[in-house]
């Protein structure tokens, strides 16, 4: 069964539109007309339902097809022909989605999670509204603000300062992919209470005759009180790493609008495939982990502090679904995968980076001998050639 | 080879020390006795006769090259010489027994008494007061007191009678041991310049380490975050604070005790340094 996909044409020439992140508007690639998210939404609004309900009711097609293929292919055993390995190119394989570019009619399959993608025969932004319509539909986007070439460049930048980076790498650094990619994230809200229970210790140390005196107070401290979050981010995809994703962190959640298909072209979008229950145990953690360090942070007045013990309730809020916008950039070296984030709003940009050996080896022999010649020179300057010449005397 | 102190001479030694504080005349006139003692006089008996007979020959060799006296001798107290401290006592011995070299009677005595284990080394002259100043010969004592601690009687007095050499050779050259010249032995050289070699060389591999470890920090940038302290509203909403008293634990250190350093003193053209070993 082939998915109902949409892409957004420009209504003055029909060539494709795309977000422009400077703008925070969709433009033809071609005409450069302009037109607001809204004007888009409006637009295509009665598209992307006829898409939903096309994938519906050809979903329920292809179910029938499937029976009546069922039914052929045991009819076929029965006179003796194998025909178990025929598979129709329109059905969706195992985890995969196929759909027809609108555009130049190409037959195309993407990952199952896939929500919004471009042809990559004719770079046609395509939307797939079944992907993000009802309860799979977002709560929030957060646009684009920041370009390709603003991740490109933000590259250039991580690479500065960086001691041990390969020449080579920076140098033929070429770059395997980069796309833009809307990553689904659950947004939390909640309230952590709870206690916690430490040792608070106090010493006074004096002189008695013949003993040095301490007097060591001890107190049972207690600490009781409340946390409220609001919208804790958790990456819902399977795909995105999760350190990658929190290392992104913060996001300006004042420029969050509410989700439109219309921010989508001219990027990549996943719908989440990691559920809510998954998910919440990470954001559970944050918010316990976090009263637990802001009741710490009430202890004061005592010169040592034992923790004792802490008892953590969650009360759980609601729970947003949310698109945030991510920079990916893909790279590989010496055989090795390099992935690298960037933060499509804020220009955050993260990414290990390889470590050439032979210039680790050489940097430590570097301080090593730059400090063994000063404290050698140190060494002198308190007395070593006196000592020397003393032997020699 | 055993030589009495007390006997015929003790007569003269207390006099001596009695009446030398009386007048100048009389602190010179002791010069002009009679009586002598070997550089070497056992009357503790705590060395063999072949010991003495090996420590008086390396100190008349001392006297002979330096053309100063380096005296050493023992007994069980002190006290029984002197009603005075064992400085004073040590002086009236060397004034006593016309110890010293020359006119100027320059010379050196280490006196250990053996009973309270008190030691007093003195030196008179200006070679002695100039080669054996306070500074150098309080220092000369660490190297051969802690022998006489052990009882390492004849290793001490070959200690003594090394740096007496050693110290009369520095001040032969002009430049005498002391705080601002500071004798070392072999053994001290060698430990300092191991210490000095040691931190030469574990100092940098300690920098150079951090230092790796911090730009190896910098090709890291990716970590799962733990906290979610900026999702906070509104700040902790503190509900209960209890900081109660519980009990109080004593602990006593008893305050380790002072030793007493040695004690130095001036008389009579006398320096001396004294203490216990």
């Amino acid at each position: 069964m082939s998915t109902q996909v949409t892409n957004y044409q420009c209504p003055a020439c029909t060539g494709p539109l795309h977000f422009e992140t400077s703008t925070g508007r969709l433009e033809c690639a071609y005409c450069a007309s302009v037109f607001t998210t809204e004007e888009v939404e409006a637009l295509f609004a009665e598209k992307n339902e006829r898409a939903v309900e096309a994938e519906r009711v050809a979903e329920e097609k292809a179910a029938e097809a499937a029976q009546r293929e069922a039914e052929a292919a045991q009819q076929a055993a029965e006179e003796g022909w194998d025909l178990s390995s025929f598979e129709d190119w329109g059905s969706n394989p195992e985890g995969m989605r196929a759909y027809n570019c609108p555009s130049c009619g190409a037959d195309l399959i993407c990952d199952e999670s896939t929500a919004a993608t471009a042809c990559p025969y004719c770079d046609n932004p395509t939307i797939i509204p079944s992907q993000l319509h009802g309860v799979l539909k977002p709560d929030y986007v957060i646009p684009f603000k920041l370009t390709k070439e603003d991740a490109i460049a933000a590259l250039k930048e991580h690479y500065k300062g960086r001691p041990f980076l390969p020449k080579v790498f920076k140098d033929e650094n070429h770059l395997d992919e980069i796309k833009g990619v809307y990553v689904p994230f659950w947004l939390f809200d909640g309230e952590a209470y709870g206690s916690a229970s430490y040792e608070g210790l106090r010493s006074f140390t004096f002189r008695r005759g013949d003993f040095m005196v301490t007097e060591t107070s001890h107190f049972n401290v207690h600490r009781e009180g409340s946390v409220a979050f609001s919208r804790i981010p958790v990456d819902a995809s399977k795909k995105m790493d999760n350190d990658y994703m929190d290392s992104l962190e913060p996001y300006d959640y004042g420029e969050m609008q509410p989700f439109s298909t219309a921010y989508l072209p001219g990027f990549f979008a996943d719908k989440y495939d990691d559920t809510v229950e998954e998910c919440s145990e990470r954001a559970d953690t944050r918010a316990r982990t976090t009263l637990v360090e802001s009741l710490r942070s009430t202890v004061g007045g005592y010169e040592v502090v034992f923790e004792r013990g802490d008892f953590v309730n969650l009360k759980r809020g609601e729970v947003k679904y949310a698109l945030l916008p991510v920079w990916l950039l893909n790279t590989t070296w010496n055989g090795q995968r390099y992935v690298f984030t960037m933060n499509g709003q804020t220009g955050k940009f993260v990414g290990h980076l390889p470590t050439d050996k032979g210039l680790r080896r050489s940097m430590w022999l570097k301080v090593y001998g730059v400090a063994f010649v000063a404290c050698l020179g140190l060494a002198v300057g308190l007395g070593l050639l006196d000592l020397f010449a003393m032997l020699g005397g | 080879m055993k030589r009495t102190l007390k006997g015929i001479f003790l007569s003269l030694v207390m006099a001596c020390f009695l009446l030398a504080p009386a007048t100048a005349l009389a602190a010179e006139s002791w010069m002009l006795e009679e009586a002598k003692l070997w550089h070497v006089t056992d009357e503790a008996d705590i060395l063999s006769d072949g010991e003495e007979l090996a420590l008086e020959e390396q100190a008349q060799a001392i006297e002979d090259q330096y053309g100063f006296g380096v005296y050493m001798i023992t007994v069980d107290d002190y006290r029984a010489y002197s009603d005075g401290g064992v400085f004073e006592t040590a002086m009236a011995i060397y004034k006593g027994y016309s110890l010293g070299v020359g006119p100027g009677k320059d010379g050196l005595l280490l006196l250990l008494s053996i009973d309270d284990r008190d030691y007093s080394l003195i030196t008179y002259g200006d070679q002695g007061n100039y080669a054996f100043n306070d500074e150098g010969r309080t220092r000369m004592t660490d190297f051969f007191l802690d022998d006489f601690a052990n009882n390492s009687w004849y290793d001490g007095f070959a200690d003594y009678l090394e740096w007496s050499a050693l110290y009369l050779e520095a001040a032969a050259a002009g430049t005498p041991y002391s705080d601002d010249n500071i004798p070392m032995s072999t053994g001290d050289v060698a430990g300092a310049i191991g210490v000095y070699l040691l931190a030469v060389l574990l100092i940098p591999l300690i920098i150079s380490f951090v230092v790796i470890k911090v730009m190896d920090g910098k090709m890291k940038s990716v970590a799962a975050a733990s906290q979610a302290a900026a999702y906070v509203v509104g700040g902790l909403n503190l509900t209960g604070q209890q900081d109660v008293f519980s009990h109080v634990t004593v602990t006593q250190v008893p305050i380790p005790k002072q030793e007493s350093g040695p004690s130095i003193s001036h008389s009579g053209g006398f320096s001396g340094t004294s203490g216990k070993f």
